[in-house]
């Protein structure tokens, strides 16, 4: 079985400055910790895996595809959730939920499931800059998980939500370490966080230090 | 597609809806009182060299006003948000190559028309189809570079602009149709390549100094000239009065001097020379006006780029009467656009050096040196380079003031944060 996540040589940069400098990870599944002090490019590290921000250097392999070269197959086992919504605030969640089930080519129906757990159905038809920030955190979790991708990234995901919201992640988080899937949570303050990992990356100065952790 | 360039389209509408509809609503009233039949006439009638500061003008004037729309559709959050979803590179650039297509709509449809090359008309249908299609490649490269050089040095964005500009005034002045459309290609499909990758961030965080957006620069520019009004305005009214008594003079020597042209030389060097001493020297105290201040100035305005831009600024609007005069003085020259030029020149040294000497003297300043002998010694300077070489004397001695200004920065900045406590070590540096 390929692993999950492969990261090769890779430099970015943002505005200017070297934000990550020759990252080489691999990542197996379980849940992996990223931790770093402010600034030091964790969210960085996020959003290059996520392929948003462009690599000066270097390659990204999820499950088997390289996400420059067939960035289609490696991002539909790709699911993200970023630290603050991004996502086009005039549209409606339902509709936002639905062109992502169309594009990671999934059954929109358990992804609709899981938003009704969390989010009434008026809500779901609201635009989504009409949402408060917990109900935009639901949302996009629920699209992270949309389509069962083999690599969950997770920035901040304890971020605005309530208790509804907390159980729903620790539940994810249990179903998709059951599954043998991958999961990588950035935290600022790993302390809090009730899961042991099974690894650990330490961002500091531009590089990643990983510690596997026994269980 | 849909999926992806409904949002985005909706999202741009949402958001620049206001500009999008006063352009439209300003468009039509254009078209209503200048009709493009009577333009057409207009540029019919017109002689290539009177046409191409318009065209040239204009099409600047488009890409600048449609720049935050191009920015709204390549990058801002949102769209790269959308980017971590399986969606491929092409079906990127189909995206946004439609964007960019609707968006510049009108100039195609003026290059198609036979609007440029500046030298002559586009005279068959091919060569006007040729122009459409190197101005498509052409403003599809500066678009989607635009924003790929979002984040680098402004030393770099403003290089890369220039030659840009020089590049494409070039090409529009030889007009070659299928040299232009074999060169612009080359820079279109590295474009078309670039959108297959995700482009930078619009905000991103700056490591190096920020991006001098034109808005803070006016913004100090504007702080400089009010605090002159404020608190230096008797000198400013005075130095507006003897520019203009600087201007009616050359404008008399020129309108009735017409026998005597070694007079009217003389006549006009000295109205020059009052002119530039007074533009000078009111630039240099608006400065000091400023200077009580840089305490809630540094904080505000920490770039030095912004810092060095409001300065210039400040200084071409004090120095803009020396314009008037200049135009006054060349303008009884048989070659208007030259005249105008010379006087671009004449302000563009005055500033250059007014900055100059603002910054030297925020270094003596702060050592307790005299700077008046400085001042004279540089308008000495500008007044002998003028006399000497003319035009291009002036033009190559504001270039040197500028540089030297700049350079000159670092150590006023070094000398206003350090001088109270460091004076030694101040004064080694200078020395």
């Amino acid at each position: 079985m390929t692993d999950a996540l492969v990261v090769h040589d890779v430099v970015v940069r943002r505005g200017g400055r070297t934000v990550l400098d020759g990252i080489d990870l691999v990542a197996a599944p379980g849940l992996v910790l990223l931790t770093g002090s402010n600034g030091s490019g964790k969210s960085t590290l996020m959003l290059a895996i996520a392929g948003v921000v462009p690599l000066v250097r270097g390659s990204i392999v999820i499950d088997g595809h390289d996400l420059t070269q067939h960035g289609v197959a490696a991002k539909r086992q790709l699911g993200w959730l970023p630290e603050r919504n991004d996502a086009l605030e005039h549209l409606v969640a339902r509709q936002w939920l639905a062109a992502v089930a169309s594009l990671r080519r999934a059954p929109l129906a358990p992804s609709l499931a899981l938003a009704h757990e969390l989010l009434d159905d008026t809500v779901l038809d609201r635009p989504i800059g009409a949402l408060s920030a917990g109900q935009r955190r639901k949302l996009a979790l629920v699209v992270a998980c949309c389509g069962e991708p083999r690599l969950l990234l997770l920035d901040e995901p304890t971020n605005a939500l309530d208790s509804d919201g907390l159980a729903l992640l620790d539940r994810t988080i249990h179903g998709w370490r059951a599954a043998g899937r991958t999961i990588v949570c950035a935290l600022h303050r790993p302390e809090r966080f009730d899961h042991t990992p099974d690894a650990q990356w330490h961002v500091d100065g531009g590089r990643v230090h990983a510690t596997l952790i026994p269980t | 597609m849909r999926a992806v360039l409904a949002p985005i389209a909706a999202d741009v509408r949402r958001r620049q809806g206001l500009g999008i509809a006063a352009a439209l609503a300003f468009g039509q009233w254009m078209i209503r009182s200048h009709p493009p039949w009577y333009l057409r006439e207009l540029a019919y009638l017109a002689t290539p060299e009177e046409r191409a500061p318009w065209i040239v003008g204009a099409l600047t004037a488009v890409l600048l006003a449609s720049r935050s729309l191009a920015r709204r559709l390549l990058c801002t959050r949102e769209v790269r948000h959308l980017r971590h979803l399986p969606i491929s590179a092409w079906m990127w650039r189909w995206v946004h190559g439609t964007q960019l297509l609707t968006l510049d709509l009108p100039l195609h449809a003026a290059a198609l028309y036979g609007a440029w090359p500046l030298m002559a008309g586009a005279r068959t249908r091919l060569d006007a189809i040729g122009w459409m299609i190197a101005t498509i490649a052409a403003l599809f490269a500066v678009r989607v570079l635009g924003c790929a050089l979002i984040d680098r040095r402004a030393i770099v964005r403003l290089t890369i602009g220039t030659a840009t500009i020089a590049a494409a005034i070039m090409l529009l002045v030889v007009a070659n149709v299928w040299l232009a459309v074999a060169i612009t290609s080359m820079p279109a499909a590295f474009a078309i390549e670039r959108l297959g990758r995700p482009l930078p961030e619009l905000r991103g965080r700056m490591g190096t100094p920020t991006v001098p957006l034109p808005h803070p620069i006016v913004a100090r520019a504007w702080l400089q000239l009010s605090c002159t009004w404020h608190r230096d305005r008797v000198h400013l009214m005075l130095s507006i009065a003897i520019q203009t008594s600087a201007i009616e003079l050359g404008a008399l020597a020129a309108a009735h001097v017409t026998d005597a042209p070694d007079e009217l030389h003389w006549v006009v060097l000295l109205a020059s020379c009052c002119a530039s001493a007074m533009a000078l020297w009111t630039a240099v105290r608006s400065e000091r006006a400023l200077a009580d201040d840089r305490w809630l100035l540094d904080p505000l305005i920490g770039a030095r780029a912004i810092d060095l831009g409001g300065r210039m600024i400040a200084a071409a609007v004090l120095t803009l009467p020396l314009l008037v005069v200049t135009i006054a003085m060349l303008g009884r020259h048989p070659v208007p656009v030259l005249a105008f030029g010379c006087a671009l020149a004449g302000v563009a040294w005055c500033s250059a050096v007014a900055v100059e000497l603002v910054t030297r003297a925020e270094v003596r300043r702060t050592l307790r040196q005299p700077q008046m002998w400085a001042l004279v010694l540089r308008i000495a300077i500008g007044i002998a380079a003028a006399l000497a070489f003319g035009v291009p004397g002036l033009l190559v001695h504001a270039m040197l003031a500028a540089w030297v200004a700049a350079r000159r920065w670092e150590l006023a900045d070094l000398t206003r944060r350090r001088f109270a406590r460091l004076p030694g070590e101040i004064e080694a540096a200078v020395s």
